[in-house]
């Protein structure tokens, strides 16, 4: 063996594992509720419990790779896998005319496959003491559904409030989102363009029509870090790639004239105006000959000039109301997770304590963040009844940046 | 105790205690939550206060725009609070939710012999169908609710008409078991534990359903007779004497059971609407002041004046008639605390069928010719106007405001044209129908539903700013229903026709 390698090591590995359910799934419980005028009373739980629940059952094959070079200046460590869980036990939402709105059920069988890269280098290392580390780490992760159970050909998680909806179903990658989306011009020159009814209005397709996958294709983190005797500075960046998501506080906000972005349009009209004059959507209006002519007709922003207008609140509310595709926002993003700056203090300051060593450090989480929308977070999720739901934004309060100092002292 | 070996023991300990347990009958039992309910009258508070509560706010949102009562920008334009996003809560599909401990205290009932526990259920849920499917048509009935004891997830739907003969069979059957019960319905928080008032409640509630499909021809069942059988026997089915029996919820001071929009309404958003306005106007009735606040610019002052507004006009609040100071906000009793100090959590009830409401049906039935006994019809009607003043005079007693609201009728009221009981028939239906129509203010959907039915009061409007181009005539499905009951709500839309809101019910068509 080379000695410029320190390490190889290959895996292989394959497990099989039971993984049981939370308790209090088996039996349907009634909650107690506050008491009118003193009288007591209950009601069944929304969730019907399933007294035959099976175990989950998920096996693993792992493939992976290791390899340590140059003293420990370079690592790399990769790993591929495929799971396969049968029996998942997950709370599969039902209509309400079922009298229950979700039940706990036992679902066919889901795939996951995927790679995991994990480098690890140390670029520079000065005889002076500086040192700088860098560790990269990146995932991919393709879940399916292999099958379903008996009786259920897709599982639905509905948004709240909004018309897209999360579907499961068999074949497909989980995390499918649909909704409503554009009409869209089918061919000629404005191909692709939404097309604009007469009533001035972009039409929304009646049913609903896939929009992506709320998944990321891939996630990656960065952690630099440079250290000079007791000194060192750390970066922690994070980054998704892919996956779209519905916002509700983009409809509602834009629809209500709360954004900077809906401003545009009006301020190139007097105040007494703005209520009164058309406005006029981009997109294709159908003609006599059955082609289509372009809607909006000056490109300066203004929105003021075209073939079949709207008042303000079509122009705004209508636009994105009921329709998804228009809500759609892209989840990539790229954040600065974590940065860490410390401190050990030297050892002869503390040299007649009983104490093996103190650090003070500032740590900032949440500092940045790199996102196409203006608006929100994109790792913001959306609580339903039965949980945080990614994919959905409801409304939901922004991420916070924190700040803090550690003082630690080691005995 | 060396500190290694200890470690070592506990895990160890943990290791096995974690593989196995003896306990595969408890462990599943949440020491916090019964999963087992021996006394039916449990479900009863929880029946009653859910369905209320949610009920009497809708009646005050969606329902008194389409009705006609009150105007608001954002319901009437029917798009965005009408899609099927939306439909869900704000048309009373979550019944539902509540019909789950109905179907539990129902059958709990049955094992038990409880006749009269089981007649109260048979009642709630009537109302509830009853308040959906005029929303709706058709929609899941006899396969409804049905998940825990068939396992049924995806029910079918019925049709509108057999939903309506099912109801009033369970109405029927109710005032029977009603009548012959002797177990006690202890916790009654609607008719206090008394089984003959829900006796009331249940007749009351057939002749809505009677009078409701009165104009489909090729009916299954004989309307007038069934109506005539009821007026013509009170001892058999008893219907509501007074307010003071009528199905009405009180609601209390505790906190999470006020008046539900007391603390959630916004103030302002709702006015009186002009056809309120100009049909009371005409009349120079005096509840104006009960179903609306003076405007704000004459609010406070010796000359106070009520203002309506269209529905339909999209900039409501900065335009019409020189702008909200001249335009009345909803009514004292609908108050929200967050609008004026005077506001009262408990001056507003939950309205599910009131006295005035029967008296009125009965006077229609007569005065067509469908009812053959019983009174003449300017009897139930007067009764019906006297008693719905006298109710909504005693909840400004309530309200208790610091400024005198007087809305009692002079003798002059009852003689004037348009009250006094003359004229031809068509006439005469017309003043039942308009008086039913302030009876029926705060009844959720029930304004609408007889709007839709008879066409009074007159003709509504649609305004430019509505995403439709006439007055509603049902409610879209729920979008769950789309998507998760796919294959039976398509089977619906096939057979009942699209699922907009225009597509009429079986009674409306």
């Amino acid at each position: 063996m080379s000695e410029k390698i320190d390490l190889l090591k290959l895996r292989l590995a394959y497990a099989q594992a039971g993984n049981d359910a939370d308790p209090y799934n088996i039996l349907t419980p009634y909650g107690q509720q506050p008491l009118y005028n003193g009288i007591p009373s209950v009601s069944e739980s929304g969730q019907l419990n399933n007294l035959n629940l099976k175990p989950e059952k998920s096996s693993t094959a792992e493939i992976g790779a290791e390899i340590a070079l140059f003293k420990g200046r370079l690592g790399l460590d990769v790993t591929g896998y495929s799971t396969n869980s049968k029996n998942q036990i997950l709370s599969l939402p039902t209509p309400a005319s079922s009298g229950y709105n979700s039940q706990v059920i036992n679902a066919g069988e889901i795939s996951n496959k995927g790679i995991e890269i994990e480098l690890n280098a140390i670029p520079v290392r000065l005889n002076n003491g500086f040192t700088w580390n860098i560790m990269i780490n990146y995932a991919r992760n393709i879940s399916k559904v292999v099958s379903l159970s008996p009786g259920v050909d897709r599982i639905v998680q509905l948004a709240p409030g909004e018309d897209a909806s999360i579907q499961a179903v068999v074949g497909q990658r989980m995390g499918a989102l649909y909704g409503p989306g554009f009409v869209r011009v089918p061919n000629g020159p404005l191909k692709g363009m939404p097309i604009i009814g007469t009533n001035g209005r972009a039409q929304v397709t009646p049913t609903s029509m896939y929009l992506g996958n709320i998944n990321p294709d891939w996630t990656a983190g960065i952690t630099n870090r440079f250290s000079y005797k007791g000194i060192y500075l750390e970066f922690l960046f994070d980054m998704n790639h892919g996956g779209v998501m519905v916002s509700r506080f983009i409809n509602k906000a834009t629809g209500a004239g709360q954004l900077a972005e809906t401003a545009g349009a009006r301020l190139k009209h007097a105040p007494s105006d703005v209520y009164n004059l058309d406005y006029y959507r981009d997109g294709g209006v159908l003609q006599p000959d059955a082609s289509y002519a372009r809607n909006l007709q000056i490109f300066d922003g203004s929105y003021s000039k075209g073939l079949i207008g709207t008042g303000p609140r079509d122009f705004y509310k209508r636009y994105y109301d009921h329709n998804s595709e228009q809500q759609l926002v892209d989840r990539s993003f790229v954040k600065l997770r974590e940065a860490k700056i410390g401190y050990n203090l030297p050892k002869r300051i503390y040299a007649n304590l009983p104490i093996q060593n103190i650090y003070i450090s500032l740590v900032g989480r949440n500092l940045a963040l790199f996102t196409k929308n203006n608006q929100f977070d994109p790792e913001t999720g959306a609580s339903t009844g039965s949980g945080l739901v990614g994919g959905f934004e409801n409304l939901s309060l922004p991420t916070t940046r924190s700040f803090g100092a550690n003082l630690s002292v080691n005995f | 105790m060396n500190s290694k070996l200890f470690i070592g023991s506990v895990a160890l300990a943990l290791l096995f205690s974690a593989g196995c347990t003896k306990r595969f009958d408890t462990i599943n039992q949440n020491p916090n939550q019964p999963d087992h309910i021996d006394n039916e009258q449990l479900f009863l508070p929880t029946i009653i206060k859910n369905s209320v509560r949610n009920y009497s706010y809708i009646s005050q949102f969606g329902a008194s725009v389409v009705g006609d009562y009150y105007a608001n920008q954002y319901n009437s334009g029917f798009d965005d609070a009408w899609t099927a996003s939306q439909t869900e809560g704000s048309f009373l599909w979550n019944f539902f939710g509540v019909l789950r401990d109905v179907e539990n205290y129902r059958l709990l009932s049955h094992q038990k012999g409880d006749l009269n526990n089981e007649g109260v259920g048979l009642v709630m849920r009537s109302w509830m169908f009853q308040v959906m499917t005029d929303n709706y048509g058709d929609m899941p009935y006899s396969k409804a609710v049905l998940g825990k004891a068939s396992g049924i997830f995806q029910p079918a739907y019925d049709r509108q008409e057999d939903i309506y003969y099912a109801l009033m069979d369970s109405l029927k059957r109710a005032n029977t078991l009603l009548a012959s019960g002797t177990d006690p319905i202890n916790s009654d928080i609607l008719m206090g534990g008394s089984a003959l008032r829900w006796q009331e409640f249940a007749n009351g509630l057939r002749l809505r359903l009677l009078m409701r499909m009165s104009n489909v021809t090729a009916a299954k069942i004989d309307v007038g007779a069934e109506m005539s059988a009821i007026a013509a026997d009170p001892s058999t089915y008893p219907v509501f004497a007074s307010y003071n029996d009528q199905a009405a919820l009180e609601f209390l001071t505790d906190n999470g059971f006020e008046f539900p929009a007391y603390h959630n309404s916004p103030i302002g958003d709702y006015h009186l609407s002009t056809t309120l306005e100009t049909n009371l106007k005409l009349l120079n009735d005096r509840r104006i002041a009960y179903f609306a606040m003076p405007t704000p610019a004459t609010y406070g002052t010796n000359n106070p004046q009520y203002m309506g507004v269209p529905n339909g006009i999209g900039t409501i609040e900065t335009s019409y008639n020189g702008g909200a100071n001249n335009q009345s906000q909803e009514a004292p009793i609908l108050m929200p605390v967050a609008g004026y100090s005077f506001a009262s959590p408990i001056a507003a009830q939950g309205m599910l069928l009131s006295c005035a409401e029967v008296q009125f049906i009965l006077a229609e039935g007569k005065e067509r010719g469908l009812i053959t006994s019983g009174s003449d019809a300017e009897t139930y009607y007067l009764k019906g106007i006297q008693d719905q003043f006298s109710y909504d005079s005693s909840r400004l007693v309530v309200l208790a405001a610091p400024f005198p609201i007087n809305i009692t009728a002079s003798p002059a009221y009852y003689t004037q044209p348009g009250v006094a009981y003359t004229g031809t028939t068509d006439e005469k239906l017309y003043e039942i129908r308009i008086q039913r129509g302030f009876s029926m203010f705060y009844t959720g959907f029930e304004g609408w539903s007889e709007w839709r039915r008879t066409g009074v009061p007159k003709e509504t409007m649609i305004g430019p700013s509505s995403a439709i181009t006439a007055w509603p005539r049902r409610v879209r499905y729920p979008l769950s229903e789309q998507t998760e009951n796919t294959v039976n709500y398509n089977n619906a839309v096939q057979a009942q026709g699209t699922d907009d809101l225009l597509t009429r019910v079986w009674w409306n068509k």
